[in-house]
């Protein structure tokens, strides 16, 4: 039995939440449902463990969904890279899940939450399939499953506030477009290629030479992932989707869902692509790198501008990504190492400052700054973790934003680039404004009147602050961490052909 | 606050405040400044005694330390007095939060006056 | 035995403690012996560095002992026993932590023999620190705790930003003498700058030690600028332009120590022209300077500590320690009025204080270097610590007009504190020989010559003369309740209002660029809308067009790139 558990480890991992949710749909009664999704999804993290644990040291899982030979059949290819982020993806879902109880209580009408944790469970299958498969149109198929649950659950946010429809509305195009875009890509380079097996495409387009079909697919791919992981200017149906889903699905997205967008992006980018030809550099470096700078400006100061938390740390999460597709642009194996070390950095930091928000929700009722004052009195653990938070999302000395940031200006100085070291720093300091405006209103200003708060309930504050708590500890002890992004960058880095590689 | 009531009677401080009494006086003063004068004066002519090695010229002048001291003394005090003019604002120039304008916390105090 | 310890670890660990010691007696113990076992650690260690290791390429050196460092680690150490005395009345948790955690880090940047290692703990000590102001528990002190640690991690992050290009530049952490030109040891020096109170960087003193509690104050006035002149020693002796800093440092708060009413803030400014003395003993960097720096940071902890003590007695027994408020403390508070005096002849250099065998090392070495300018703003600043603080302080506290006041003499503990601080200030002014021995470099200094002894007791006497017949005539500004401004004016009033003008402008440049892009956007999203009928009753959905509109614009535009 359990050979054949370990044999079968990478199918488990997506198919155990996948036929976990409709399981959960007719369980009825929250509770019931809750646990049972808690219970599938400690499963999960227990094989994304596993699975992290076995490729630690460099082998690679190929697996051969239902046994079909390679390039016909679907494979399943797990690598550092890819145990890494569904270890996030799983782990993140592990902490978000009993943070989920109360706040979906809170905020769903009891009869629903079945509905919702099931939807919960798919967006988490899919998100974990869209990571581990080595085929390209399984991704597709993956990013639909996920995409689908997430506008379900967006929309859930509707109980509270009506404008969560249009929010997923208006995800539900984009995202929508993005994977149109997506799978045209990839349907370009099955015309030239004939294979979607993604080792096998990287071979067959380093082979097949340059052509206007595969440039195409290059931009169509680029563009429709940049759609999901809301690269700076496609992020427009972020803030709203962020700021109107129930927080626990916040909390959630946050960590995870641009995260596997990101993991696409560099997939494709460095396997696939593998910079065989010269445009390709150029491409990310001409529209991709110009954008992520932006980002880092222009979203941090829409961020100060915000009241309400949610959608401030939704523009924050737009900086953020642009710091990720930096690191990505640098072409540089300490840039990517900053870029895979920042996505799980990211993830840790923004779900403890969401769930921070979530937190004000159920107790203030309100996450509109303004109306947040002395907070930081009556909820003392919750604002203390945001503050924690914060100066992670800063950048400072002994939290893990300060590991991004070192290896980020460490990857921009080594290629010489001071401009946009100076700019990565530059761009903290707006952090710095975000998030000192909450510190000041939680902290010094008076309590509007008549207000009762009480501390969050321990079922919300031991998941924030083990984020918190791991923001900390893998910011003092980065070891784990950056010895895991950089093998995983290395071996990106390794499969592609820079063409400048020293 | 403790103000008593009894001012500067002999017998209201112990031992050794006591031996001081009547320094703040003008008489108490004015003895203060001849006392200082002739301190000075007799500084002045010991240095005479012997050779005074400096590393400068300007060192080797009689009583140069004593002059020079005493100028820039009163010079740093009008000058400063100057200065505050440019300088010295209301107290809550900075606004009401200004911790130079709060009271010291009682909790951190051990008020007491002498005979409690 | 030791070796694999570095003192810090030693105050983390009791610091974990002390909530578990019962307060009172036992635990005023337990604070003081804290420093004693700190001591015990690093003194008798032969020369060398100890406790290093190798983490992701970089050397980490945990315990550099060498005379520098344990002249530091020493005098820091003795100032926390002595400042855990003080405290002995204190029943406040939090600030005994505070305290321990902050000398514990203090003395760890000390030992430390990499930037690495410095860095943690320069942001230790001001992340200790800070609790020690927050601890007055007023909203005063929690504003102003608040700007004191973004100055202080600010300086942190800065000299991180330092090692990093230094790392980047020479490839090593170690901490040694740089040379100042490239911009890592810029920023470095930038670093050290803002701890070690450079002009213009200097306003977090005077903002945050007077919004501290009693005993806090004393305790900050130890660490953090004293730390700032030991890595100035350690990491760029012989920077000349040091000197120039330095002048300006020593000068400076003169005035404003003449002006000020709050004698803590009296003191601060005290504190920050004596610095300038030792920054100038840095900038000379001849073994003489070095040793006159390292001397008179050590007596200036001492007798700014024992200065920085008696006011805090006075306002532990009356509430207050505006100038206006107190006078003729004597009669009720005589022996604090004998160890102030004490402290006051120390920072007037007074023949057998500690003041006299320090400060005139630095004059010295500027004197034998044949700097002209350097010795006269010295001597200058000399005279303004005699007039300002050896004088204008105690006269104001103790004698001048009576505030009618009679409070009780200081507790036991601050007495005992304060009198062995006096007897350690005049040992060392009685015993050179035994307090030069453990300076870095070995030159002879022999201040007790006829001649330095002389014109020395002449500066004084003239200057207390003057001051005599300037509080008689008037000549002196009067103490009055009232803000003097200070450099802190630029950024408290001046940049908040360029601020608000720039904020407003840029208000109105977004509002004018939202609607510009709210235009476009709604005529792009009219040419969409044509095409699928009449506006109103899609009015909802035009923003998903826009956003459609965006993503065609960067496919296209991307599409050009590829094919350029």
């Amino acid at each position: 039995m359990m050979a054949l558990i370990e044999a079968n480890l990478p199918a488990l991992q997506v198919v155990l939440p996948l036929i976990a949710a409709p399981i959960c749909a007719i369980l009825g009664r929250g509770g019931r449902s809750w646990a049972f999704a808690c219970i599938v999804i400690l499963a999960t993290f227990a094989i994304s463990v596993a699975l992290f644990a076995q490729t630690y040291a460099g082998t690679i899982i190929s697996y051969r969904m239902g046994g079909w030979e390679i390039p016909l059949g679907i494979e399943y290819r797990v690598d550092r890279l890819n145990a890494f982020v569904l270890l996030i993806i799983s782990g993140s879902a592990t902490l978000v899940l009993p943070y989920a109880r109360r706040i979906v209580a809170a905020e769903i009408p009891a009869e629903r939450q079945p509905l919702f944790y099931t939807a919960f469970l798919l967006c988490i299958a899919g998100l974990l399939g869209i990571t581990i498969t080595g085929d390209a149109f399984n991704i597709f198929v993956f990013l639909e499953i996920s995409s689908l649950a997430t506008y379900a659950l967006v929309a859930s946010g509707s109980w509270v506030n009506k404008r969560a429809l249009t929010a997923a509305y208006n995800y539900l195009i984009m995202g929508t477009v993005g994977a149109t875009f997506f799978v045209i890509g990839v349907g370009m380079l099955y015309m030239i290629t004939g294979t979607l097996n993604l080792a096998d495409l990287a071979v067959r387009i380093a082979d097949h030479g340059d052509s206007s079909t595969l440039r195409m697919g290059f931009v169509f791919i680029l563009i429709g992932i940049g759609l999901k992981l809301a690269m700076f200017p496609l992020h427009l149906w972020l803030p709203n989707a962020y700021a109107y889903a129930p927080s626990a699905v916040t909390a959630f997205l946050a960590a995870t869902a641009t995260k596997a967008a990101v993991y696409v992006m560099l997939r494709f980018m460095f396997t696939v692509f593998g910079f065989d030809y010269e445009f390709q550099a150029d491409t990310l470096r001409m529209v991709v790198l110009p954008l992520a700078v932006i980002a880092m400006f222009a979203a941090s100061i829409v961020a100060i501008f915000q009241d309400n938390l949610k959608r401030m740390l939704a523009y924050s999460s737009i900086a953020q990504i642009g710091y990720i597709l930096l690191g990505l642009t640098f072409l540089t194996e300490t840039g990517l190492t900053a870029s895979i070390v920042h996505l799980f950095n990211h993830a840790v930091t923004k779900a403890a400052l969401f769930m921070v928000a979530g937190c004000f929700i159920l107790s203030a009722g309100t996450c509109s700054i303004s109306k947040l004052g002395g907070i930081g009195r009556d909820m003392p653990w919750t604002t203390a973790a945001f503050v924690a938070g914060g100066f992670s999302l800063i950048g400072l000395p002994l939290t893990v934003g300060f590991i991004s940031k070192w290896y980020l200006v460490l990857a921009a100085l080594e290629l010489g680039w001071w401009p946009v070291a100076l700019m990565i720093m530059a761009s903290s300091l707006l952090a710095v404004i975000y998030v000192w405006r909450v510190v000041e209103v939680a902290y010094l200003q008076p309590a509007p009147e008549g207000t009762v708060r009480k501390e969050a309930p321990l079922s919300m504050l031991i998941p924030t602050w083990i984020f918190v708590g791991l923001s900390i500890w893998f910011g003092v002890n980065a070891m784990l961490t950056s010895t895991a992004a950089g093998r995983a960058a290395s071996a990106l880095f390794d499969s592609s052909h820079i063409l400048w590689k020293e | 606050m403790t103000g008593s009531p009894e001012t500067r009677t002999s017998a209201s401080a112990p031992m050794p405040g006591s031996i001081l009494l009547g320094i703040d006086t003008a008489r108490g003063g004015r003895i203060a400044i001849w006392c200082l004068v002739l301190i000075c004066a007799g500084l002045a002519a010991g240095g005479f005694v012997g050779h005074i090695h400096g590393y400068f010229e300007i060192e080797e002048l009689p009583a140069f330390y004593g002059w020079f001291g005493f100028l820039i003394a009163l010079a740093l005090g009008i000058a400063a007095k100057i200065i505050s003019a440019f300088l010295r604002r209301k107290e809550d120039y900075y606004g009401a939060g200004s911790p130079s304008l709060e009271e010291h916390p009682a909790s951190d105090l051990g008020l007491e006056a002498p005979d409690a | 035995m030791p070796e694999y310890l570095t003192p810090a670890l030693a105050y983390v660990a009791a610091a974990l403690l002390v909530p578990f010691v019962p307060k009172g007696a036992l635990r005023g113990l337990y604070l003081a012996l804290v420093p004693v076992a700190g001591i015990l650690i690093f003194w008798g260690l032969a020369p060398g560095t100890y406790n290093a290791f190798n983490v992701m390429g970089m050397q980490i050196g945990l315990m550099r002992v060498d005379a520098l460092s344990q002249l530091f680690g020493l005098a820091f150490s003795v100032a926390a026993i002595l400042a855990a005395l003080y405290a002995w009345h204190l029943r406040d948790t939090i600030q005994q932590v505070a305290t321990l955690l902050y000398a514990g880090s203090a003395i760890g940047a000390v030992f430390a023999a990499d930037l690495i290692t410095l860095f943690v703990f320069w942001e230790g000590t001001a992340i200790a620190s800070v609790f020690l102001i927050w601890a007055r528990r007023t909203e005063g002190s929690f504003a102003a705790g608040m700007r004191y640690l973004i100055v202080q991690v600010g300086s942190g992050v800065i000299l991180i930003a330092g090692i990093v290009l230094l790392y980047r530049e020479t490839g090593t952490i170690a901490f040694n003498a740089m040379e100042l030109g490239s911009p890592a040891t810029w920023t470095i020096l930038a670093a050290i700058g803002i701890k070690c109170a450079f002009p213009f960087l200097h306003n977090w003193m005077h903002d945050a030690y007077p919004s501290a509690t009693v005993t806090g104050t004393v305790v900050l006035s130890i660490f953090t600028t004293k730390l700032a002149i030991y890595a100035l020693l350690r990491g760029f002796p012989g920077t000349e332009l040091l000197i120039y800093i330095g002048i300006a440092m020593a000068l400076f708060p003169v005035a404003f120590a003449l002006l000020e009413n709050d004698l803590r803030r009296v003191l601060t400014y005290s504190l920050n022209s004596q610095l300038g003395f030792m920054v100038v003993g840095a900038g000379i960097g001849t073994p003489l300077a070095i040793n006159g720096a390292a001397a008179h940071a050590v007596a200036s902890i001492f007798y700014q500590g024992l200065l920085f003590m008696s006011v805090g007695a006075i306002l532990f027994r009356t509430g207050t320690a505006r100038a206006t408020a107190l006078g003729g403390l004597y009669r009720t508070m005589p022996l604090t009025m004998i160890f102030c005096l004490v402290g006051a002849a120390s920072i007037s250099a007074l023949p057998l204080t500690s003041g006299f065998v320090s400060k005139s090392m630095v004059l010295s070495a500027g004197g034998y270097e044949q700097m002209f300018p350097v010795w006269i703003a010295l001597l200058v600043a000399s005279i303004g610590a005699i007039l300002h603080t050896g004088l204008r302080l105690p006269y104001l506290a103790f004698f001048g007009s009576d505030g009618g006041l009679r409070p009780k003499e200081a507790p036991g503990g601050m007495l005992l504190a304060m009198g062995l601080t006096a007897a350690l200030c005049i040992a060392i002014g009685v015993l050179p020989a035994a307090f030069y021995a453990l300076l870095p470099n070995d030159v002879p200094y022999e201040p007790y010559t006829f001649s330095h002894t002389i014109v020395q007791l002449q500066l004084v006497a003239f200057v207390a003369l003057a001051f005599a017949i300037a509080v008689k005539r008037g000549l002196l500004p009067k103490a009055e309740r009232a803000t003097i401004l200070d450099f802190d004016w630029t950024y408290r009033r001046l940049l908040p209002a360029i601020l608000v003008g720039v904020g407003r402008l840029i208000a109105g440049l977004w509002k004018g660029a939202g609607r510009m892009v709210a235009n476009s956007l709604n005529w792009g999203a009219g040419i969409v809308y044509h095409l699928h009928g009449p506006r109103g009753p899609f009015a909802r959905t035009w923003p998903t067009g826009a956003m459609v509109m965006v993503v065609a614009f960067l496919l296209g535009m991307t599409l050009v790139v590829t094919y350029l």
